[in-house]
């Protein structure tokens, strides 16, 4: 999860920038954006406990989330493809892909 | 049994009061009639089975019927032996077998087939919607991915482009890779629209708008690809229509810069027009815009197919073909007009006829002020019409040609400082003029001046300049640029309060941002949820509210109908990552103001924030 | 070319002397068919005489449609030249084999006594590689009463069951025209045939065939397979539109697999399409087409009904024919077969279908080139 939270913090301010915002106006929305990014994946994993069991609408609602944050964070690349695991049908092959994915 | 000539003769008059059949024929038909009764020849049955089945007439079968009946009662009741009384019925029953039993079964056949139709038909239509919905779906993320990563493509390479860190041959892949992007954009845009005119899911989004201002844009779109071709012309003659008028300014624009595009495509040297011509049409307008261009032209041909799906004339030129087939379909479905002329190697012409049946007067604030401008080219029609409309409205314009003349006004107007001074001149003339008007700045009786580079068609920095033009400036923002510089209370035209729900922290440290960033003093609220939303709402007066759909517990539809049960809500647009038609259909029919796609388009943010802004203010 | 066409009955009535002699008899009334040939054949030494079972025939002569089992055997008599013409006999394996290379061109009549698998193909093949075109025909027929399992085809005094009969007239002294027609019409969304054998149709869009045909027209019974409602368009050629592509019918279906039979082969891959029939004025529309042939010199119409469209149409079935003679002008016979061939459009290729009604019109070329 470390790596996720780390490469999406370097690109949110690489893409905030291209803005036009300084450093010091970007610092604090990252900031609160990765506190954010942590309890989504961490949502994620609870919504996993048993994977065989998880259900399709509550997996999609926390990845729908997690989707946003990350293309606000200038993740795109992370942020189409957990967009195209939503379609996933079989919960504990998503879930399989996700782990290696994100944690 | 026979029939006799007492029988043939009471048959004819039974027969006769049904219908009036020639002699001759009746003769053949009554000893077909008799050889059916006495040696069980069917060609009568055939016959008149085939005239009553090609008839095809209902008072022709009764009265077929009622003759059948009445002649086999007679025979019937005329018949001597018990023999005959049998013949003659066992006939009638094989005639009226025949003639309607058989017919009914196979009525009922044909029914049954209409049933199975039917049942084929609602089943088709099932999986047809089945279709649709999965299209649309279809649709809406791939518009939304292709988009997504388009953008991302684009916006990287900007960033690569803007840290200057490659140069040379690299810096020329750089550029090549942009072009091809933003071509592809353009590709996918088409695409996409083709498969929404197919589907019927274009939807109409009509604004009141500006003629002028929508030209002048159409024509930045196409700046870039008339540096290119640096032995065209572009003339206009927009004469300038003081009133807003009602209409799918986008799809418009759409159109024109086909239209335009086509027309820089397909001209190697001479000139493109553009005009428009207005005719008052009871409460509104109709509007007739033209591009003409001295390209290559087109032969009767290709006329016949240009607005066909990908028609292309010259396969070397890009694209697919699709561009005119759009416009057509746009133009048709914003109940227009699209037409062409041509003639091969000379040029073509195309026309738009729009009608705008609402327009909204708007009042442009020129009375009493002073307009100077300096044209060191000939005056091109349009800026005749803006002269004229200037002084029509109580303007004071001064208009010079020659740099000396021009520069000793400024420099000794003393009482007649102008608003807005407007230069139109060479590449090397804005470099010298940008210089003057730095100078001007320093002197404070030209604070509150307005200059304005137009025409430019370089890609220059003039770093003293207000605004700069690829084109003429549209006569609309004349009233823009002198509301913002002469109000003395610029913080308070932003003063607006905000607010904001949306359960993601993240989504509403972003809006924030973006908000602020463009609008410094506007008051923005965020609520992270539905409840809290409607707990501030109920609190403060907003001028404005941004609403994300998708929350737990309340969602963005639930918080619109509670908001709307307390009093006098403003603009509420919806803030969501579903473009579906359904969606957008469901928004606008619980009542929001409008939509803003997440992720967040900061230009979008910024123009419905700068629309409430200036209707607060007016 | 002189011709007559006769019954059984009416014999007597050939006031010239035949070279060709083509007859169609109901299946069970074979006996009856021999006994006349051997009459015409008494009579005419010479003569050819082919002929060709059937479920019923069909005659241009009130009621034009036999539809009891005591049916008339049905003959056309023509006087067309020995040398402007051929038979041939075939196998289904023999005719795959390659024929000799004729020098001249010919049209043909086909009569096939059975369906076998490579038909199709042979039938494809005879027109391509053997140059024969266009070509029409049918297989032969049998009634339900009749104890005679197969068709037959006759020639010369012997009967056939497991052959393929070509009769080539040449192109040169005779013009044969025509093509097939049907009341139907393709409707709902394109189908694959995802799983076949044969003429056996397993999957549909990979479910069971059967479970797709009902959902899509209701519960199919016996009743429904005997009345011929339900033929399917089937596409092998993406180019042609399904209303051109053949209609095949349905034999029979297997509950229990989910399969239904067909009267012909189908691929993997086919595109089919259920039909749906065609209004009355359709109908008579298609009718007209044969206007052309109206009042065409020495000639004569061979029609090969589907027995699909007997049951279709029932007693109606008479008032079509009555009104392809207004419109046709011409002698015809004919039978009710188990698969027609013929094309779609005239200028097609001839191909193996069902529920059509399949018309050739053999007449004498007016610019023929003389002796």
């Amino acid at each position: 999860m470390q790596k996720i939270l780390d490469e999406t913090e370097k690109l949110a301010y690489t893409y905030l920038k291209a803005f036009g915002f300084e450093e010091n106006e970007i610092a604090p929305v990252v900031a609160k954006g990765l506190v954010d990014l942590e309890t989504i994946l961490n949502k994620l994993k609870t919504v996993f406990s048993f994977p065989h069991e998880a259900k399709k609408e509550e997996v999609d609602n926390v990845l729908h989330a997690l989707k946003g944050l990350l293309f606000h964070l200038g993740n795109h690349d992370l942020a189409e493809k957990i967009e195209t695991l939503r379609s996933y049908d079989d919960m504990e092959k998503l879930y399989e892909v996700l782990n290696d994915l994100l944690f | 049994m026979q029939l006799n000539t007492y029988r043939r003769t009471q048959v004819r008059q039974i027969i006769g009061k049904g219908f009036k059949i020639p002699q001759r024929v009746f003769d053949t038909l009554l000893d077909e009639f008799n050889a059916f009764l006495v040696e069980d020849d069917r060609t009568f049955l055939y016959n008149v089975h085939y005239i009553l089945y090609q008839k095809k007439n209902m008072e022709m079968t009764r009265k077929t019927l009622q003759s059948i009946v009445d002649t086999f009662v007679f025979l019937y009741e005329d018949a001597s032996k018990e023999e005959e009384r049998q013949k003659v019925k066992k006939q009638f029953d094989l005639l009226f077998d025949m003639l309607f039993i058989q017919r009914c079964f196979y009525s009922k056949k044909i029914e049954e087939r209409a049933k199975t139709a039917q049942k084929i038909l609602l089943h088709t239509t099932e999986r047809l919607s089945e279709t649709i919905e999965t299209q649309e779906l279809m649709i809406a993320n791939i518009s939304h991915e292709m988009r997504t990563s388009l953008n991302a493509i684009y916006g990287y390479l900007r960033i690569i482009d803007e840290n200057n860190t490659l140069s040379g041959e690299e810096h020329q892949f750089l550029q090549k890779a942009n072009s091809a992007t933003l071509a592809l954009k353009s590709l996918v845009n088409d695409i996409l629209n083709v498969t929404k005119l197919n589907s019927g899911q274009l939807e109409i989004q009509k604004e009141y708008f500006w003629i002028d201002e929508m030209l002048m844009q159409c024509i930045d779109h196409i700046a870039l690809e008339m540096k290119k071709k640096k032995k065209i012309t572009l003339l206009t003659d927009i004469p300038f229509l003081p009133v807003q008028v009602y209409g799918d300014k986008a799809h418009i624009m759409e159109i024109l810069v086909n239209l335009l595009s086509n027309a820089v495509k397909y001209t190697d040297e001479g000139t493109i027009r553009l005009e428009v011509i207005f005719k008052k049409q009871g409460k509104g307008y109709d509007v007739g815009f033209s591009v003409e261009d001295t390209g290559i032209g087109m032969t009767p041909e290709q006329i016949k197919t240009v607005f066909s799906p990908y028609s292309r004339f010259r396969t070397e030129r890009q694209g697919l073909g699709l561009g005119l087939h759009i416009a057509n379909e746009l133009a048709k479905k914003l109940a227009g007009k699209l037409c062409v002329e041509s003639t091969f190697g000379k040029g073509s012409r195309f026309e738009l006829d729009i009608a705008f049946n609402e327009i909204k007067s708007s009042i442009v604030q020129v009375k009493d002020k002073h307009f100077c401008f300096f044209i060191d080219k000939l005056i091109h029609l349009s800026y005749r019409s803006r002269l004229e409309f200037l002084e029509k409205n109580g303007a004071k314009v001064y208009v010079f040609e020659k740099e000396t003349e021009f520069i000793n006004f400024l420099l000794t107007s003393g009482k007649t400082i102008p608003d807005m001074v407007f230069v139109t001149t060479g590449e090397e003339g804005y470099a010298k003029f940008d210089a003057l008007i730095y100078y001007l700045r320093t002197l404070p009786i030209y604070k509150k001046t307005v200059f304005i580079a137009e025409n430019i068609q370089q890609h220059l920095s003039l770093n003293f300049f207000d605004e700069v033009y690829e084109y003429y400036a549209p006569v609309t923002v004349y009233n823009k640029l002198l509301t913002v510089v002469n109000d003395e209370n610029k913080n308070e035209e932003q003063n607006i309060s905000l607010l904001v729900i949306d359960d993601t922290e993240m989504n509403l440290e972003i809006f924030k941002l973006f908000a602020l960033k463009r609008f410094p003093n506007i008051r923005i609220d965020l609520a992270g949820g539905g409840y809290e939303g409607i707990g501030m709402f109920k609190i403060k007066k907003y001028d404005l509210v941004f609403l994300d759909l998708k929350m737990p517990g309340l969602n963005g539809f639930d918080v619109l109908m509670k908001l709307k049960k307390l009093d006098d809500i403003p603009p509420v647009y919806a803030f969501s990552a579903d473009i579906y038609k359904s969606n957008i259909e469901k928004i606008e029919e619980y009542g929001f103001a409008g939509m803003i796609e997440k992720p967040l388009q900061p230009e979008k943010l910024f123009k419905i924030i700068e629309e409430v802004i200036n209707a607060k203010n007016t | 070319m002189r011709q007559i066409i006769v019954t059984c009955k009416e014999m007597t009535e050939i006031d010239f002397i035949p070279t060709v002699i083509i007859g169609f008899y109901q299946s069970s009334m074979q006996l009856s068919f021999s006994r006349d040939c051997t009459v015409l054949k008494d009579r005419f030494p010479d003569v050819d005489i082919i002929g060709c079972s059937s479920e019923s025939n069909i005659y241009d002569s009130i009621p034009h449609v036999f539809l009891k089992d005591n049916d008339l055997c049905v003959f056309v008599c023509l006087d067309i030249k020995k040398e402007s013409y051929r038979i041939e006999l075939h196998t289904p394996k023999s005719i795959v084999k390659k024929r000799e290379t004729q020098d001249a061109a010919y049209s043909a009549l086909i009569f096939c006594s059975h369906y076998f698998t490579n038909l199709e193909e042979v039938i494809r093949d005879i027109q391509q590689e053997k140059n024969i075109q266009p070509i029409f025909g049918a297989i032969a027929g049998v009634t339900a009463s009749s104890k005679i399992q197969k068709g037959m085809i006759f020639w010369n005094g012997k009967y056939y069951n497991e052959h393929m009969l070509l009769w080539l007239v040449d192109q040169k002294n005779y013009l044969l025209e025509g093509k097939s027609i049907h009341h139907f019409q393709p409707v709902g969304f394109d189908m694959e045939v995802t799983k076949a054998r044969e003429n056996i149709l397993y999957e549909i869009e990979n479910r069971p065939a059967l479970e797709i045909m009902e959902e899509l027209v209701g519960h199919i019974t016996k009743d429904t397979i005997e009345s011929f409602e339900h033929p399917f368009f089937l596409r092998e050629n993406s180019k042609l539109p399904f209303s051109d592509s053949p209609l095949c019918s349905i034999r029979s279906i297997d509950k229990k697999k989910g399969s239904i039979s067909l009267y012909r082969s189908v691929n993997e891959h086919t595109k089919l399409k259920t039909g749906v029939s065609l209004g009355r004025e359709e109908q008579e529309k298609q009718l007209q087409e044969f206007s052309v042939f109206k009042n065409k010199k020495n000639a004569v119409a061979f029609l090969f009904n589907c027995v699909g469209i007997k049951a279709n149409l029932g007693l109606m079935e008479f008032v079509y024919l009555m009104d392809l003679k207004k419109k046709l002008h011409l002698p015809f016979i004919g039978f009710h077969s188990f698969g027609e061939i013929g094309p779609v459009n005239a200028d097609d290729y001839s191909v193996l279908h069902n529920q059509t009604m399949s018309i050739a019109v053999l007449s004498e070329r007016e610019d023929k080139e003389c002796n």
